[in-house]
């Protein structure tokens, strides 16, 4: 079957004059013998942007532009704008208060209800005015003095954003108001905040007890930076966490618990970060859909717009036409821990052992399909900050892991290796137990429920072996604070207590260059690199799909900004 | 009768009782702690100890069971560690989807497999009762999720002509019932088998009771046999199972809800598992349990109306 072939003519003729739409037509192509590449080039040839007219995409889907008029001769018209955005959510909201948010689908639905003093730019790390018509910080970094944007409006009728909303906010998060609260993200202003004075209306001062130099990384352009209005979270009390008020270009409608959550657009929207954003989608909605399977098919049959797809079916979107798969990389690390003070990982040279023992290219490409960027450190290069490029990369070396653990007078070792159920990694733990019998090491695999496997405290130190991975916010601290000596019986399960690595911790988080911060952090991961209780094994990507016609927002870190997405 | 209704009604409250206090203390019984999932890596100290104290779990185990049990006799089932919502807010919103899934999957069943069951003992080992048989097997053996993923490819994906995933709003009744046409196969698939056996094998024994052959004897039509007479007491066996399938259907929802992506209490109890998210899993069980235990006390019920020799039995207990 070839291009010239009569009926696929007649089926080019027939989309171009609309009789079929793009659906049909691919289905039809490949059901005459066109190879879906080919299908997919004539598709582009007929302008690509034919309507989607029937079948199952519902009209306000967002399936494509929908230009009257649109062939090979037509006149390129703007693109319309679908009635709503419909997004896939891997799992569902379930508080949308900046304070006590669980999880990143609440932040990525939230981020289109708030706004903050500053945010960064789509797309980049770089931090802009959003509510701040100004933003200064003092010479010694303990002092931002702003001045807000004049006549901010906040949704639902509670009157203009003020400094007091600002010193509200911050404070509340900090544990600073009365009553206090315990916010979860306390962490990101405490104890480094001491108030925030009110000048005027619309002016004040951000005073610190000490220099904080993950502020404007961590803490100001994310939900902890939010502001919120102060009236509207003393009304609504515990209600606010589920119908709340912000002042973004898109105001809470509803939630139906495991259904959708609908935001609208806010009609009195200031635009002060419209500038950046300026999404066209009068309503978005957002569909909890865990299943990767359901998602998939959801976005195939164009139920839904936009959403994480599962690494086993990229492929399958990349190659329709229909579809576009983006990318994004994520600051988020998944490694092998060994725990160093259990009698059997004691020796450095069993550890070096298992490090040159395991295949990683192996366990990224049977457990992510080869999809993940391989680790060796903990801070990846997207972080912008703390990259260690020279860091070494541990191959696997069977004879030098043997010769190792023979030094060591080790012999018929027998170990656990304990892992929940993540994606990938039962094949993960299955590589590992094969490449460490080669060396001689028996592995006994005990995967966990998730709740199981993070309870925390003492039992931990039962722990041998174990696979995990963290999230994390755009700034080397988050990534850090977790293995430092405090976080022994929490979070450090590699239980190493190392002081230097405690100091420059401590240090760089009150260091105002960046480049010396980044320099400590690179330090910092030299000293982890030699207790060899860990071996690094990805960065997670996050990949999402979406339909032709929608160009999705993502952030460096991988998630994406519902309100900044536009029409293609 | 009498009797007999108040004896099956007070055996369930003994059992919901039961039910309300295994509920109770089986948060304990569980491995993992709620507060670290629920709060994660940031949470403080103090943070913990305030969400480990609102949650009870800091409280003595009697203590707990009991506070859940007086709770839920008030109608109060607690609110959702994470949202703050009432927990009975969340089943209103969940339940009438899984029970509108689960009676529409339980009719579709008894329509379809009720007629095969009958049809295929009028005429034993012939043709169609042997099409009928393998049937029901592959119809019972065929798991829900499975029989739904197939669903799904042929009627959404392949044809186009159903919707893949949600349930849609109520406020829209056509769509709907569009949304609950494949879930309700998927689900109701295995029961139309299991029915079809049932309702087969039962008439079969009724068939060759002396009072059949006596209709026959007097000349009676064999639709007026196969449906007044013999499937009246036929039917029995099928309505006790029916009572169970009732509940289990509830139950056992999940499945299909979370390949359809639809709200429902499974995809609800599953998710607050794995968060550990106790008082909804409570709540929800609960519900599940006294559906159960509704749909049984309906089924004992309906025997003494379908065979007065129950009734009698009851009355002389």
């Amino acid at each position: 079957m070839t291009n010239d072939d009569p009926q696929v003519q007649r089926l080019v003729s027939d989309l171009v004059a609309r009789r079929i739409d793009r659906r049909q037509f691919v289905r039809l192509a490949l059901a005459l013998g066109v190879s879906l590449p080919v299908a997919g080039a004539l598709l582009a040839a007929c302008g690509g942007n034919v309507p989607a007219t029937t079948g199952a995409v519902p009209a306000s889907s967002g399936a494509g532009p929908t230009a009257a008029g649109a062939g090979p001769t037509a006149t390129p018209a703007a693109p319309a704008v679908p009635a709503k955005l419909t997004l896939r959510l891997i799992s569902d909201i379930a508080n949308l208060d900046p304070a006590f948010y669980p999880a990143s689908v609440d932040e990525a639905v939230s981020a289109g209800i708030y706004e903050g003093l500053v945010a960064w730019k789509p797309g980049t790390f770089e931090v802009v005015n959003q509510l701040a018509a100004t933003f200064e910080p003092s010479a010694d970094g303990l002092s931002y003095e702003f001045t807000l944007k004049e006549g901010i409006q906040w949704q639902k009728g509670y009157g203009e954003v003020t400094a007091e909303d600002v010193k509200f906010s911050y404070e509340r998060i900090a544990g600073l108001t009365t009553p206090a609260i315990e916010s979860p993200y306390k962490g990101d202003w405490s104890p480094h905040l001491k108030e925030v004075i009110v000048k005027d209306k619309l002016s004040g001062t951000i005073v610190l007890k000490e220099p904080f130099a993950a502020l404007m990384r961590s803490t100001l352009p994310t939900p902890s930076g939010f502001i919120l209005s102060k009236k509207a979270v003393e009304e609504r009390g515990d209600k606010f966490a589920t119908d709340p008020v912000g002042s973004g270009p898109y105001e809470f409608v509803s939630w139906t618990p495991k259904e959708r959550a609908i935001l609208k657009r806010f009609a009195e929207y200031s635009g002060a970060f419209a500038e950046y954003i300026g999404s066209p989608f009068p309503e978005i909605h957002f569909l909890p859909i865990e299943n990767d399977s359901a998602a998939d098919i959801g976005l195939e049959t164009g139920e839904i717009d936009f959403g994480a797809v599962s690494v086993a079916n990229i492929e399958r979107f990349e190659g329709n036409p229909e579809f576009e798969v983006k990318t994004a990389p994520t600051l988020d690390y998944n490694w092998i821990g060994m725990n160093q003070e259990h009698p059997k990982l004691k020796d450095i040279r069993v550890r070096q052992a298992i490090r040159l023992a395991v295949d990683v290219p192996a366990m990224i490409d049977a457990a992510f399909e080869g999809r993940y960027m391989r680790a060796n450190a903990i801070i990846p290069e997207n972080m912008g900050l703390g990259y260690w490029a020279d860091a070494p990369q541990y191959d696997r070396d069977v004879a030098a892991a043997k010769a190792l653990l023979q030094e060591a007078g080790v012999s018929g070792l027998e170990l656990s290796f304990t892992y929940t159920e993540e994606t990938g990694s039962k094949v993960l733990a299955q590589i590992v137990q094969e490449n460490l019998a080669e060396v001689g090491i028996t592995v006994t695999l005990n995967i966990v429920d998730s709740a199981a496997f993070y309870e925390l405290g003492k039992k931990l130190r039962e722990r041998e072996l174990f696979y995990v991975g963290f999230v994390t916010q755009p700034d080397p601290s988050w990534s850090f604070v977790w293995f430092t000596c405090s976080q022994i019986d929490i979070w450090n399960w590699q239980y190493w207590c190392g002081t230097e690595f405690d100091r420059l911790h401590f240090a760089a988080l009150k260091e105002p260059d960046q480049a010396k911060r980044g320099e400590m952090y690179i330090e910092m991961q030299r000293l982890w690199d030699a207790q060899a209780n860990v071996v690094w094994v990805s960065f997670p990507t996050n990949f999402y799909g979406h339909r032709t016609g929608i160009e999705p927002a993502i952030t460096p870190h991988g998630r994406f900004l519902p309100h900044a997405f536009r029409v293609a | 009768m009498g009797r007999y209704v108040v004896q099956r009604i007070a055996l369930s409250a003994i059992v919901v009782l039961l039910s309300m206090a295994f509920l109770g203390v089986f948060a304990h019984l569980v491995p993992g702690d709620p507060v670290t999932v629920i709060l994660g890596p940031r949470a403080s100290e103090a943070l913990s100890q305030t969400v480990r104290a609102e949650m009870d779990l800091d409280k003595p185990v009697p203590v707990q069971v009991w506070n859940f049990v007086v709770g839920a006799l008030q109608g109060d089932l607690g609110n959702d560690f994470v949202s703050g919502l009432p927990v009975t807010t969340l089943l209103a919103a969940s339940l009438p989807h899984t029970v509108i899934l689960a009676v529409a999957s339980l009719g579709l069943a008894v329509l379809l497999g009720v007629p095969l069951g009958v049809y295929a003992a009028t005429r034993p080992n012939g043709w169609i009762d042997r099409i009928t048989r393998v049937i029901s097997v592959s119809l019972i053996t065929l798991p829900a999720f499975v029989g739904g993923l197939f669903l799904l490819l042929i009627f959404a994906i392949g044809l186009g002509v159903l919707p893949a995933i949600g349930a849609g709003n109520f406020s829209d009744p056509v769509d709907y019932a569009r949304r609950l046409i494949l879930p309700t196969v998927a689900l109701a698939a295995t029961w139309i088998g299991y029915i079809a056996r049932l309702v087969r094998t039962s008439m079969l024994e009724v068939l060759g009771q002396n009072y059949i052959r006596t209709a026959r004897a007097v000349g009676l039509r064999d639709r007026v046999i196969f449906y007044k007479y013999a499937l009246k007491n036929a039917i029995i066996p099928t309505v006790a199972v029916l009572g169970v399938g009732l509940g289990s259907l509830l139950g056992g929802a999940v499945f299909v809800e979370v390949i359809f992506s639809r709200p429902g209490l499974g995809t609800l109890i599953v998710d607050s598992i794995t968060s550990r998210n106790f008082p909804i899993v409570r709540g929800a069980t609960l519900v599940i349990a006294l559906f159960f235990v509704l749909a049984n006390l309906l089924a004992d019920l309906s025997y003494g109306f379908l065979d007065p020799r129950i009734r009698v039995q009851g009355q002389s207990a």
